[in-house]
């Protein structure tokens, strides 16, 4: 039974070749770390401007100027000016408000809805598993999800607001499936069959021991999830189901520059650009939530 | 010298990017044409990497640091994989213990048989299909033809094992390596599967490298021993000496810790502990943390190999005096 | 009134009645044609207070299967389980889960019945605030107290389940299975995936614990030698019923049923003179096409023309010595 007492008995006496002292952390995942923590400033940076914006921005978003239309970036306008001569730099920052607002809410109603769905279907199984759930999901993700988000967006009619709610209705299914295959895969995992061996409630098996446990690949889908939802903003904002004008956001002012690409690249490529940005960010900082979560990498 | 292989000094390591773990420290041992050599030990002993040096297929990142493979007398140890695919299958084939991972699952048995065939041997497709079938037949495979065009997922464990096993010798060679080939099997199967291989083995006359953590397959099939502990040979001799009088404490621990069926006990001999994991791997004698009779010298100094009868490697059985004092090695 | 009390009749803790077990695999498109796997196919035993009762056999012959039925893990398709005089087939889901206070199981694989994200120190605790075993407020220490008890450290309380060792994992799970004050433990291969050398240490720790808390095991493995070491009684099973079972001196001295014959024969031993061996011809059938007659009859070395077509009984050989075999 010497397991325990060994360690304090024997260890001490034994030298440890110190050739092969641990070194915990090696090159590739200090870097990830580091990655990730760019990411997560990043974020911070841009929620900071969205709450600020106010006080950050050097013109009024929405003033128009018709002295200044489509001058390129200069020392006054950083990013230059659009078609009706409004500053770019300003637009974005207020910019950042509606974008970010779109994609994590969407993203947001989507997981409330969507994990416990999926986690009750996978757990339970049974009649509501195979007839409703995953009928109905299955049967949502048949229609192509622009149209299906244009549909909602319609039927509610337009706004900043409707948009975010039929966003995440259409990317409900994604994180059904997501939720209940993972639940699945877990559940077959014996320390499942031991929670419940030792008598403790479904309710608790779920949300203590299975969720924890599939969280990892949720939170990645839900940061690419955001990326997708700032540009099905942006479509449904092109089409007049979303924000609207003159209110700023990425998406709009993106659709915006796309007549005036030779002219004025710069309309569509800084709302673009800070698209791309926020999209990777969120997407490195999730991936380093997903390993910070994980016991084995501590 | 009638050696068919010998291992002299053989030492591998994983290179990574941060420095080398070394696994396998200083091993020797040698096996003649027709001989059954066992490598027996616990998991992480090194005793399956040993088995995959021999055969030129460490995995990716192992590297060996020292010393010779000598097969035939040339050594392998430093061939090119191209080199090395000459020789595998047509003069050291392996066997491995989960067959069902081990086999192709999208070709027929017959097609991964007689492809081993074709690969080393000019010979035409009807040619090998015969032999394969031939091959089929001799490891017990009732109705071979049939079987020719089923596929891995149609057979059973035992089946799929015998199916290995013609892929392995269907090219007659010199030696077999086999790790745990029956590991993953009942009792009932293992006993057929083991019949079939000392069969064959004489059959063929060719020598086996069968690596196991079961000392009672040990005890019935090898000629000689080595007995790994944490990467290094504790000790290693004839198989029927090295069991009735076991040397080092570790073969006796782990001889006596096994349930017996001839003799009640109430509590079980144990060792205390486990296997250092690799990166608190002691100076000196590996088993040292675990060991009933450590002394101040274990810790330091790796212990020297002493040849009494069979080889052991501790620091009990050394001549030198070497703290003044010498434990009585019979109570263990 | 000076008659010396015989020893008392041992109190049946657990009675195991006619307990089928079959699962159904769908087939074709829709899943209209359908075969029934009879994996536990009419078993029935008792098990004592305080004794263990080894099931060995080989993979498939629905040990494993039999024993998570007991539990009501997997529920029995037929039969009965009384657990001192409980009737448990027959329990709603809340009655089942304060039972598992009293029946507890160690699973076989150490490195997947732990949740690898939870620590084992919050793990045990859930537990026993689940079943109010302690006092919510001595819940820590209690848990530290049982982990120092299966030979692990307090200070192992706040660490995850891989940090460990598989033999230090499969203590944990034995102190799970402990947590909560169990009469009888469902030991389902709790050694098989371990060295010897460790299969050792954990041996002797569930013989302590049992004498200590005066537990009742049901060991299931597929090895001889470990079910021979730890039973009072011994189960032989064979593609789902049971085909012998007598007390341990007296089923390793005097096997009947070929099967057991065949399975002592084919252990490799360490240190002994080459034996007589039986080689069972061919492999287990599938337990989907179970053959007519003793099930036994397509491999045993002694079947006759009486085998293929009647099934033996499962009846008293000798006294305490049951067995299924026409010929035994």
């Amino acid at each position: 039974m010497g397991e325990p007492q060994l360690q304090s008995e024997t260890v001490n006496r034994v030298q440890i070749n110190p050739l092969r002292k641990k070194r915990n952390k090696s090159y590739s995942k200090l870097m990830k770390n580091k990655l990730a923590v760019c990411g997560g400033i990043f974020v911070v940076l841009l929620v900071v401007l969205a709450v600020f914006a106010p006080l950050l921005a050097p013109f009024d978003p929405t003033k128009q100027n018709y002295g200044q239309i489509l001058k390129p970036p200069s020392a006054t306008h950083w990013f230059g000016t659009d078609t009706l001569g409004r500053d770019l730099l300003s637009r974005i920052i207020f910019g950042a408000q509606v974008s970010l607002k779109a994609g994590l809410i969407s993203v947001g109603i989507a997981l409330t809805i969507g994990i416990p769905l999926g986690m009750i279907s996978g757990y339970f199984r049974g009649f509501w598993d195979e007839f409703i759930i995953m009928r109905v999901t299955d049967a949502m993700l048949a229609f192509p999800s622009l149209v299906l988000a244009l549909t909602l967006a319609a039927v509610l009619g337009p706004s900043l607001n409707h948009a975010m709610i039929a966003i995440g209705l259409v990317f409900t299914p994604y994180f059904i499936r997501l939720a209940r295959g993972e639940v699945l895969a877990q559940r077959e995992r014996e320390y499942v069959s031991a929670a419940r061996a030792s008598g403790l409630r479904n309710f608790s098996i779920m949300m203590r021991h299975v969720f924890p446990n599939i969280l990892g690949p949720l939170i990645v889908q839900a940061t690419l999830n955001v990326a997708s939802a700032i540009i099905a903003e942006a479509s449904l904002s092109y089409l007049g189901l979303g924000t609207q004008p003159p209110t700023p956001s990425w998406g709009a002012m993106l659709a915006e520059g796309q007549g005036y690409i030779s002219q004025a690249p710069w309309i569509s490529i800084f709302p673009g650009l800070f698209i791309f940005l926020a999209v990777i960010s969120i997407n490195v900082f999730g991936d380093g939530i997903h390993d910070w979560l994980d016991p084995k990498l501590k | 010298m009638n050696d068919i292989l010998s291992v002299n000094h053989l030492s591998i390591g994983f290179d990574h990017s941060y420095g080398h773990t070394s696994v396998i420290d200083d091993i020797s041992f040698n096996i003649e044409k027709g001989q059954t050599l066992c490598i027996v030990g616990e998991s992480g002993c090194g005793k399956s990497l040993t088995s995959l040096a021999v055969m030129g297929l460490l995995p990716s990142g192992g590297r060996i640091h020292d010393g010779q493979i000598v097969y035939k007398g040339q050594d392998i140890s430093r061939k090119s994989q191209k080199e090395l695919s000459e020789i595998r299958g047509k003069e050291i084939s392996m066997i491995f213990q989960e067959p069902m991972t081990a086999l192709n699952p999208l070709h027929s048995i017959g097609y991964q048989v007689s492809e081993v065939l074709r690969v080393h041997q000019k010979v035409s497709k009807h040619e090998a299909k015969e032999k394969a079938i031939e091959m089929l037949r001799l490891v017990g495979i009732p109705s071979p033809e049939k079987r020719f065009a089923q596929y891995p997922h149609e057979l059973s464990g035992g089946m799929r094992q015998r199916v290995m096993i013609a892929m392995a010798l269907i090219c007659h060679p010199g030696l077999l390596v086999a790790d745990e080939p029956t590991t993953a099997l009942d009792v009932t199967i293992q006993a057929q599967i083991l019949e079939l291989i000392q069969n064959l083995k004489s059959q063929f006359d060719m020598a086996l490298l069968l690596i196991t953590h079961d000392l009672g397959v040990v005890s019935e099939t090898a000629d000689k021993v080595v007995v790994m502990y944490a990467g290094q040979v504790v000790e290693y001799g004839d198989t029927k000496e090295l069991f009735t009088e076991p040397k080092h404490p570790y073969t006796k621990g782990l001889i006596n810790s096994i349930p017996k069926m001839d003799e009640d006990t109430e509590v079980l001999p144990t060792i205390k502990g486990s296997v250092p994991s690799p990166d608190e791997m002691p100076m000196g004698c590996r088993f040292v943390t675990r060991c009933p009779f450590a002394m101040e010298i274990c810790s330091k100094i790796k212990p020297p190999k002493i040849t009494d009868g069979h080889e052991v490697h501790c620091w009990l059985y050394s001549s030198e005096d070497v703290k003044g004092e010498n434990p009585s090695v019979d109570k263990v | 009134m000076l008659i010396k009390s015989e020893t008392p009749e041992p109190e049946k803790i657990l009675e195991v009645k006619d307990l089928k077990k079959f699962f159904d695999i769908k087939q074709g498109f829709v899943g209209l044609g359908h075969q029934t796997v009879r994996a536990v196919d009419d078993v029935s035993f008792f098990v004592n207070k305080g004794e263990t009762l080894g099931i060995v056999g080989e993979s498939g012959c629905g040990k494993s299967t039999m024993g998570r039925s007991i539990l009501q893990l997997q529920k029995p398709t037929d039969g009965s389980v009384l657990f001192e005089g409980i009737e448990l087939t027959k329990l709603k889901n809340g009655q089942i889960r304060k039972l598992r206070k009293d029946i507890q199981m160690v699973f076989q694989d150490p490195f997947g019945s732990l949740n690898p994200r939870i620590t084992i120190g919050t793990m045990l605790r859930e537990i026993v605030n689940t079943h109010h075993v302690v006092n919510k407020t001595e819940s820590k220490s209690y848990v530290e107290e049982l982990l120092e008890q299966v030979g692990l450290k307090k200070s192992y309380y706040d660490r995850y389940a891989h940090e460990f060792s598989g033999g230090q994992r499969q203590r944990i799970s034995i102190a799970r299975a402990l947590a909560v004050r169990p009469k009888l433990i469902v030991c389902d291969e709790a050694v098989s995936a371990l060295d010897v050398s460790v299969q050792a240490q954990i041996l002797n720790l569930l013989q302590k614990l049992k004498k200590d808390y005066e537990l009742t095991y049901l060991f299931i493995s597929h090895d001889l030698s470990v079910i021979k070491h730890v039973s009072d009684r011994v189960a032989v099973m064979y593609l789902g019923q049971i085909v012998e079972l007598a007390s341990k001196e007296e089923i390793f001295e005097h096997p009947l049923h070929p099967y057991l014959r065949a399975l002592l024969s084919a252990i490799p031993l360490v240190n002994q003179p080459k034996r007589e061996r039986i080689i069972l011809s061919g492999e287990v059938p599938s337990p989907i096409n179970i053959p007519e007659g003793c099930r036994f009859h397509t491999r045993c070395p002694f079947a006759k023309d009486l085998c293929k077509q009647k099934v033996p009984a499962f009846e008293q050989k000798k006294d305490g010595h049951w067995a299924a075999c026409h010929f035994a």
